[in-house]
């Protein structure tokens, strides 16, 4: 088992970029990147470069990884599913569900002013609201469709659902988050 | 805003939300697969948790199995294990509400069941070591299945214990200490999985949880009363019967020889004309003329011997019945004729019937289609002897319902100098109480239950007939 003082001394050992740290994070957390990216990009050469691109932005950022702010397994996979829409939108293709342009906007943005700033914050504790209300099941299951865009079958399959439980779960969900955020939402 | 907008809306604003770590997808599977061999380890002897915990496990077995079976090879064999696994606890759990249920606990058969369950169990645990073997290799990475690997060596291990049916304290103690070591381990399986795990396909599912739950658990849930209830009662092939009482001389004969003319009532023609020539006859009344029944089941029995030329002896119990049970369930009469402590040798052939009227009708049903097989063994003695077993459902309409049974017995040539008892038997009525009185028993599982401790799931009377050269024919009492 990989306990928490083998991933701090991980850490520890890229932060000060001793060579076969890369490796031994490559070996360790490879199946988790390609799992986060796997949905987002269906070319399986698309998947690999991304998988490059998501090690080398793991690598290069592990200075900014702030272990108080979350799991590391976590950190790993927003920049991976980051670096696949990132690469989808460098590829001009975009998920067919979703305006591309929307996709970095957890990032931070330069260009964004106040009230757009103050407007996503408000959009966002909205939405955490709502969720919180959901069972942790269902909130795993929006996650998974909305957040890491996994298809229904990967979620049913992973699940242990089939594959109509799966849309009917979803379906409730929306309907229930579309009756909470209703009123919030209206454009 | 339709549908399709406040889809689009939900995909654009959950960025906005601070990252959120995914569950991983192995855990679910596993945990299952951890509890389910758990829980048919576990044998908890209360509240039936022996049979439904081993039920809830295998289920969680198989929901855990399921979506793992396209991960490589041994976790497919584990896939199929773990069916063979439910399909197996399913039919002991279906066959222990049938007169099967006896010979299934019944030694040796019960202690090789018991073997290939752990068998079963062992090859499950290692088909999950060597196919978490697997997920690691698939994933590039160098395996961590210690946990798998120790309670892949303690089931090997508890195996081996109960090969070699060691008993005592220190064995059992040993076999505790693995188990708890093998829970341990079990716990640890999913977390060494980690990262790993990411790396394991799964396979879709066609019936859901729910539904697979639903089938498994619902069917043995209404399957176990209804087979109770269908072999806790007897089904009775009735006939019409009339009266007979034809060789009017020979039965004044037995009656002025001590035959209570009320059982003799009872007997056929044929079975009167075998008595032809009898010497001597000894009747006891259970309860005694007068004297007040109150816990004595069946109303009034009578142990008869006619002693006939050639130094035989025929046997006859007869009962009446005035109380008729709740659910008509089965009943189960046996009598023992306990030959090590008596001069006489009964041979295995039980004649009878069972009597009521109904509508003024008279009707029969003959009890010696009933017999079971003989005991060839006795009553502990090492002399070859037969007990009688005779299952059968008292009819709900019928009056003054009653029955007999009777045996043959060779009288030994020095019976008339013995100073011990000339014939002994043990007469058992049983009557579960409840048609649902879990497993199923057979009516020496009630004799041995009701000789150690009483019980409310069942009734049972039992009387020791005797005869004896200065007292004649007796109820002892037990």
């Amino acid at each position: 088992m990989h306990n928490d003082r083998e991933i701090r001394a991980l850490i520890a050992a890229m932060e000060r970029g001793e060579p076969d740290a890369l490796e031994r994070f490559r070996t360790l957390y490879t199946p988790l990147l390609r799992y986060i990216i796997a949905p987002i990009l269906s070319d399986p050469r698309d998947r690999e470069e991304c998988l490059a691109d998501a090690i080398h932005r793991a690598w290069e950022k592990i200075h900014s990884y702030e272990t108080a702010r979350g799991n590391f397994s976590t950190w790993l996979s927003a920049i991976a599913r980051n670096a696949a829409l990132n690469r989808l939108r460098e590829l001009g293709r975009q998920p067919q569900w979703e305006p591309l342009e929307d996709h970095a906007h957890h990032l931070a943005d330069p260009s964004e002013g106040p009230e757009q700033v103050l407007l996503r914050n408000e959009l966002a504790a909205a939405l955490n609201r709502a969720l919180s209300q959901l069972s942790q099941r269902d909130r795993d299951i929006f996650l998974r469709k909305y957040y890491y865009y996994q298809s229904t079958a990967q979620i049913a399959a992973e699940l242990g659902l089939t594959l109509r439980g799966a849309e009917g779960r979803l379906y409730r969900i929306r309907k229930r988050l579309q009756k909470d955020l209703g009123g919030e939402w209206h454009d | 805003m339709t549908d399709r907008d406040f889809d689009q809306l939900l995909y654009q604003r959950v960025s906005y939300l601070p990252p959120e770590p995914i569950s991983g997808p192995w855990r679910r599977a596993l945990g299952c697969i951890c509890w389910g061999l758990i829980l048919i380890t576990v044998t908890l002897s209360v509240l039936s948790l022996q049979y439904i915990l081993p039920a809830v496990g295998s289920l969680l077995l198989y929901l855990g199995f399921r979506p793992l079976r396209k991960a490589g090879p041994w976790l497919t064999l584990g896939y199929i294990l773990s069916i063979v696994q439910a399909l197996y606890q399913a039919a002991v759990i279906l066959l222990l509400a049938t007169p099967a249920g006896p010979v299934l606990t019944a030694q040796p058969l019960s202690f090789r069941l018991g073997l290939l369950a752990y068998l079963l169990r062992t090859l499950l645990v290692f088909a999950l070591w060597l196919g978490l073997r697997g997920v690691f290799r698939r994933a590039g990475q160098r395996p961590r299945t210690a946990a798998a690997a120790g309670v892949a060596a303690c089931y090997v291990l508890m195996l081996l214990l109960a090969l070699g049916e060691t008993q005592g304290a220190l064995p059992l103690l040993g076999f505790l200490l693995l188990f708890l070591c093998a829970v341990a381990g079990l716990f640890h399986i999913s977390a060494t999985l980690e990262q790993a795990g990411y790396a394991i396909p799964f396979a879709p599912v066609r019936v859901s949880t729910w539904l697979v739950s639903l089938l498994y658990l619902g069917i043995l849930a209404v399957a176990v009363p209804l087979l109770l209830f269908h072999f806790n009662h007897v089904p009775l092939d009735a006939s019409p019967a009339q009266a007979e009482t034809g060789q009017a001389q020979l039965r004044q004969e037995l009656v002025e020889l001590g035959f209570p003319e009320e059982v003799l009532a009872d007997l056929t023609d044929s079975e009167v004309a075998a008595l032809e020539g009898a010497q001597e006859i000894y009747a006891a009344r259970s309860p005694q003329e007068g004297e007040v029944s109150s816990d004595f089941r069946p109303s009034v029995t009578y142990f008869i011997q006619v002693n006939l030329p050639g130094d035989l002896a025929r046997y006859y119990l007869w009962f009446s019945q005035s109380d008729f049970p709740e659910h008509g369930l089965r009943e189960s009469l046996e009598v023992d004729p306990l030959t090590e402590f008596s001069q006489t040798r009964p041979g295995c052939d039980l004649q009878g019937r069972l009597l009521w009227e109904e509508g003024g009708q008279l009707y029969q049903f003959p009890l010696s289609t009933q017999l079971k097989s003989p005991s060839l063994t006795g009553s502990g003695g090492s002399t070859p002897s037969c007990s009688y077993v005779v299952d059968f459902s008292l009819p709900r309409q019928g009056e003054h319902v009653r029955g007999y049974v009777s045996y043959e017995a060779q009288l030994l040539a020095d019976y008339a100098d013995s100073i011990e008892d000339i014939h002994v038997a043990m007469v058992y009525f049983h009557r579960p109480a409840t048609w649902l009185d879990y497993p199923w028993k057979s009516p020496e599982q009630y004799q041995a239950a009701g000789l150690a401790h009483a019980s409310t799931k069942y009734s049972s009377y039992q009387n020791i007939v005797r005869y004896f050269h200065t007292d004649g024919l007796y109820w002892n009492g037990v």
